[in-house]
């Protein structure tokens, strides 16, 4: 508005009016023109300082924002999250144990044979336990036959050697 | 915004200024040569403005380009004061 008095003073002040009253106009329009640029720097100030504040008030908004879910979360911890395990501490306790006992089995059956037999030994063990399990199937003749490969003739010699192995196994303990 | 009404306000009150510098001029015609020295030494001034914008752009702590369009919206707005002034007749 005062910039509109001040252009209208300035042009009334270029019209023909007359030599006084234009000087009236223009000097009005000057005054004018100062008290708009001290306006405008009041102007300058306070939307600086509403900028501030608004940027001021959003960290706030967010800040509390957080702090609201963070204290929300906590109390849904707290209800869902807070339960008791669905074993009874005893079923725990026996879990636990005998999870421990087979895991000092495993290391206990693991360390024999790591340790004194050479794997000429092993391979034999586990022939053996392979011709002790299939002997649970087929019959001793088969087993000569067909896994030891001895045919015809030779079906003495294989039963010897089969007897030789169940022997073997048996003193070794396998 | 309120920046942009600040400038327009400082251009204003120039161009009045100018305008009221030419209406001195058109009171008396010995005032015209007044009037006339007035402008020159505006002109030089001016002139000296742009030669030196380097030392009085750093002392009034300004952008050299901000200086550079202060120094071209003075000069425009005298113009058009003193311009319109004369043109729509003393």
């Amino acid at each position: 508005m005062l910039g509109g008095t001040a252009v209208l003073c300035w042009l009334l002040g270029l019209s023909p009016l007359g030599k006084l009253p234009k000087g009236v106009f223009l000097m009005l329009g000057f005054g004018c023109g100062l008290q708009l640029i001290q306006e405008a720097e009041g102007l300058i100030y306070d939307e600086a300082i509403a900028k501030i504040n608004k940027s001021l008030n959003h960290g706030l908004d967010a800040k509390t924002l957080a702090l609201q879910t963070l204290a929300a979360e906590q109390e849904l911890q707290m209800q869902f999250g807070g339960q008791q395990p669905t074993y009874s501490q005893e079923v725990l306790n026996e879990l636990r144990e005998s999870l421990e006992h087979l895991v000092k089995e495993e290391i206990a059956n693991a360390a024999p044979d790591t340790s004194a037999s050479t794997s000429a030994d092993r391979n034999r063990k586990s022939f053996y336990l392979a011709v002790k399990s299939l002997l649970e199937v087929h019959s001793h003749t088969y087993i000569i036959e067909e896994i030891l490969g001895y045919r015809g003739r030779k079906f003495n010699e294989g039963n010897t050697a089969l007897q030789n192995l169940l022997e073997e196994g048996k003193n070794n303990g396998w | 915004m309120a920046k942009a009404i600040y400038l327009s306000a400082w251009f204003i009150t120039g161009c009045i200024a100018s305008s009221l510098v030419a209406w001195l001029g058109s009171l008396h015609p010995a005032l015209v040569q007044v009037v006339l020295c007035i402008y020159l030494i505006a002109l030089a001034v001016w002139g000296m403005c742009w030669l030196t914008d380097d030392a009085i752009a750093k002392f009034l702590k300004v952008d050299l380009i901000d200086y550079y369009a202060i120094l071209i919206a003075t000069g425009t707005s005298a113009i058009i004061g003193g311009l319109l002034c004369w043109l729509l007749g003393n």
